[in-house]
C-alpha cells in the first residue's frame, strides 16, 4: 500500500512527532520502505532530510521553493496533493497535531477523500486500509471508524504517543524536489509572524512526562516549583482549568476537555481534584501519579500511584529524589 | 455584511454515556444536549464584530440536524444573532464532516455571507474538520483556533492569532471572505438576560431542506466517506495504589522507586 506521510519541521528542525508519523506510514505499507514517501515543506530542509534517513521512507518530497516561510494551509495541502499524485499514493497520513489536523482536513476536502482524525490504531484488510479506532467524547467512548464510498485517498491523522517509534527503520530518504502547480496565492492572506511565549516549553501533546498543577497552587509564581521539578524530569508543565481561569497558567497549558488532550508515559497531577473534564484530557496517560491532600479526591480513582501529601512539600522532594537518581 | 455562525448540538459534558448492546447507538441519560461550548465563543466573536461594524451587518446562526436543534440555537439568538437557519436532517442519515461542509458551503453561497465563524472543534468527535473543509469547499482562506483578533475596520483582520503547540502563536493578516474557528481564549461569551431570551423566540427562524440549497440527499450521502462502525467503552483502569510512608520524604522516595522499577517510566 503506497503511503504519503506529512512531516513537520519547525525552524529547520524535524518535529519529534513526525518520526511517529513515519513509523505509522511504514507499518501501514506492510513494512515496505519503497512504498513510503515523506513530504516536507520549508526553506531550510537539509537537517530535516538528514533526520529522515533510516526512518521508514525511501523517498522524501521536498518543497523548498514555496512562496511562504510560514504555515499556509491551502499551499501545504497543494504540496500534499502534488506528492500524493506523483507517488500514486492510496493513503495519506499525518500526526494529529495542530498543523497535521489542519492540513489533512484541507487536503481531504480538496481531493474529496475520506478523513479519519486522531486515530490510535489502524485496521488493514487484504492490503487495504479499512479504518481505525479513535476516542470520542474526550475518551469516554472508543469508536471503530471505517472508510466508505469512493474517496480519492484514504487520509488519516494519528494521535501522538500511541505507538513506540523504533530507533531505526529501512529507508534511504532520497530527495525528490516537488514541482508545484503554480497556483497564485491570495495576496491578502498570510501568516506574517510566529510568536512564542518566550518560555521554551516542551509541547504538551508531545511530552513524555507532564507535571500539572491546579487551583491549589494559589498563584502564577508558585508554578515555579512545578517548572523546576519539570526541568529535572525533562517534563512539560500542564494545568487544570481552575488554575488557568485564575490566571496562574496560560491557556495553552490547560489539560482537559476544553484544553489539550495529552498522552504521556507519566502524568503527575499536583493539587488537582480530578474533575471529569480534567480527566478527559489525561486519562489515557500510561502512568498517572496524584499528589493531593484530600484522600477522597476523585483523581485517586484514576491514579496508578497516589500520595496523600501537601504538594508544596512533595514536589520539591520529588525534584531532589529524581536529581539524585539521575546523578546515579 | 453577513456573518454566519455554525452551531453544533453536542451531549452535555456531565452526561453519563451508555452504549446499546449492539455497539451502534449512544445514549446520554436524562441530561439535555448543549451547544458545543466552543461555538459560544464563535457566536460572541460574530456578535461583537457586528457591534463594531454597525450598519446593516447581520449575524445568521446556522446548524444542521433534527428540528429539535432549534431549541439549542436560541442561545445564539439571545446573545445577539439576528436570525436562525436550520438545515433539517432527514432522520437516520448521518453525514460526515466533508458532506456537512458541502451543506454549509451551499448555505453560505445562498445567503451570500462573507465571514463564517465556528467553534475550533466540537467536543463530541474532537475532529477540527469543519473550518478547513468548509474553507476549501468555498475556496476561501481559513484560520482555526483563533485566540485573538483585530478587525481592520473595513474588510479584514490585521491580526488573527492562531494558537498552536509549544507556546507558539501564528499571526495572520487576512481579508474576507474567511472561515474562522474560535478558541476559548478569544472572548467571554456574554450572559443573555431574560428579556433577550424572550426576544430570541421572536426572531426570524428558517427551517430549510438540503433541496432548498440546491443539493440532493442522495448525492450528499454518496459523498459520505467515513462512518462509525461500532462503539465501545474504554477498558476500565485497574485500581491504583496509595504510596505510603512515615514522612512525605519517605513517600516520595517510595514513589520514585516504584516509577523506576515497577512502572519503568523514569
Ligand atoms: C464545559 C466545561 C469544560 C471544562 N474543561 C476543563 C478542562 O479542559 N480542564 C480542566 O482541568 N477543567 C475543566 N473544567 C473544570 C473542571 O470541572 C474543574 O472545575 C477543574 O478541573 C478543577 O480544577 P482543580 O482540580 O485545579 O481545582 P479544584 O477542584 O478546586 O481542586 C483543588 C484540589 O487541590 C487539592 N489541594 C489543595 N491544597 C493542596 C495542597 N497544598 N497540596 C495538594 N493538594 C492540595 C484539593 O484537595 C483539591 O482536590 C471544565 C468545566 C466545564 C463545565
Amino acid at each position: 500500500m503506497k503511503v504519503v506521510v506529512f512531516v513537520e519541521s519547525r525552524d529547520g528542525q524535524l518535529k519529534k512527532a513526525s518520526l511517529e508519523a513515519l513509523a505509522r506510514a511504514y507499518a501501514l505499507s506492510g513494512n515496505q520502505d519503497a512504498e513510503v514517501a515523506a513530504v516536507v515543506i520549508g526553506e531550510e530542509l537539509s537537517a530535516v532530510v538528514e533526520a529522515l534517513k533510516q526512518r521508514g521512507a525511501a523517498k522524501v518530497y521536498t518543497a523548498a521553493d514555496v512562496q511562504v516561510k510560514t504555515y499556509h494551509a491551502s499551499l501545504y495541502a497543494a504540496c500534499l496533493v502534488a506528492a500524493a499524485e506523483d507517488f500514486g499514493a492510496e493513503v495519506v497520513v499525518a500526526m494529529a497535531t495542530p498543523m497535521g489536523r489542519d492540513v489533512t482536513a484541507r487536503f481531504a476536502a480538496k481531493t474529496d477523500s475520506g478523513l479519519l482524525t486522531d486515530l490510535v490504531d489502524f485496521q488493514v484488510e487484504n492490503g487495504v486500509l479499512v479504518g481505525g479506532r479513535k476516542p470520542l467524547y474526550a475518551g469516554k467512548v472508543i469508536a471503530k471508524m471505517k472508510y466508505k464510498g469512493a474517496g480519492k485517498y484514504k487520509v488519516a491523522s494519528f494521535r501522538v504517543n500511541t505507538m513506540s517509534v523504533p530507533e531505526s527503520l529501512p529507508g534511504a530518504a532520497e530527495t525528490v524536489p516537488l514541482t508545484l502547480p503554480q497556483a497564485p496565492l491570495a495576496a491578502d492572506f498570510a501568516c506574517t509572524q510566529v510568536s512564542s511565549t518566550g518560555v521554551k516549553t516542551v509541547d504538551l501533546s508531545e511530552a513524555d512526562i507532564i507535571i500539572s498543577g491546579g487551583r491549589s497552587l494559589g498563584g502564577a509564581e508558585k508554578f515555579k516549583i512545578l517548572r523546576d521539578c519539570a526541568e529535572v524530569l525533562g517534563a512539560a508543565v500542564g494545568a487544570s482549568r481552575a488554575a488557568v481561569d485564575a490566571g496562574f497558567a496560560s491557556h495553552d497549558m490547560q489539560v482537559g476537555q476544553t484544553g489539550k488532550t495529552v498522552n504521556p508515559s507519566l502524568y503527575i497531577a499536583c493539587g488537582i481534584s480530578g474533575a471529569i473534564q480534567h480527566m478527559a484530557g489525561m486519562r489515557t496517560s500510561k502512568i498517572i501519579v496524584a499528589i493531593n491532600t484530600d484522600p477522597e479526591a476523585a483523581i485517586f480513582k484514576v491514579a496508578d500511584y497516589g500520595l496523600v501529601a501537601d504538594l508544596f512539600e512533595a514536589v520539591p522532594c520529588l525534584q531532589a529524589k529524581v536529581q539524585e537518581l539521575k546523578q546515579g | 455584511m453577513k456573518i454566519m455562525v455554525l452551531l453544533k448540538e453536542t451531549a452535555d459534558t456531565e452526561a453519563k454515556i451508555e452504549i446499546d448492546p449492539q455497539g451502534k447507538q449512544l445514549s446520554f441519560g436524562a441530561q439535555k444536549p448543549i451547544v458545543n461550548p466552543y461555538d459560544e465563543f464563535a457566536v460572541e466573536a460574530a456578535v461583537s464584530l457586528k457591534e463594531k461594524m454597525g450598519g446593516d451587518t447581520e449575524v445568521i446562526a446556522a446548524s444542521y440536524g433534527p428540528a429539535t436543534v432549534k431549541d439549542r440555537m436560541m442561545r445564539a439568538l439571545a446573545m445577539g444573532a439576528d436570525r436562525g437557519a436550520l438545515v433539517v436532517a432527514p432522520s437516520g442519515e448521518a453525514l460526515d464532516g466533508l458532506a456537512l461542509a458541502q451543506v454549509f458551503a451551499a448555505l453560505a453561497k445562498k445567503e451570500d455571507v462573507q465571514m463564517i465563524w465556528c467553534g475550533k472543534q466540537a467536543i463530541d468527535d474532537d475532529n477540527m474538520h469543519m473550518v478547513p473543509m468548509l474553507a476549501e469547499k468555498l475556496g476561501w482562506g481559513h484560520v482555526n483556533v483563533v485566540g485573538a483578533m483585530e478587525w481592520n475596520g473595513t474588510d479584514g483582520f490585521t491580526n488573527l492569532a492562531r494558537e498552536v503547540d509549544g507556546g507558539q502563536t501564528e499571526h495572520y493578516t487576512a481579508k474576507l471572505p474567511l472561515v474562522l474557528g474560535a478558541n476559548k481564549s478569544l472572548n467571554k461569551p456574554r450572559y443573555a438576560p431574560v428579556p433577550k431570551v424572550l426576544q430570541a423566540k421572536k426572531k426570524p427562524f428558517a427551517q430549510l431542506s438540503v433541496e432548498d440549497l440546491g443539493l440532493n440527499m442522495e448525492t450528499l450521502l454518496a459523498g459520505v466517506l467515513t462512518e462509525v462502525d461500532s462503539l465501545e467503552l474504554p477498558p476500565a483502569k485497574p485500581a491504583g495504589r496509595m504510596v505510603e510512608g512515615e514522612t512525605v520524604e519517605a513517600m516520595v522516595s517510595n514513589l520514585v522507586t516504584l516509577l523506576r522499577d515497577e512502572a519503568k517510566v523514569l
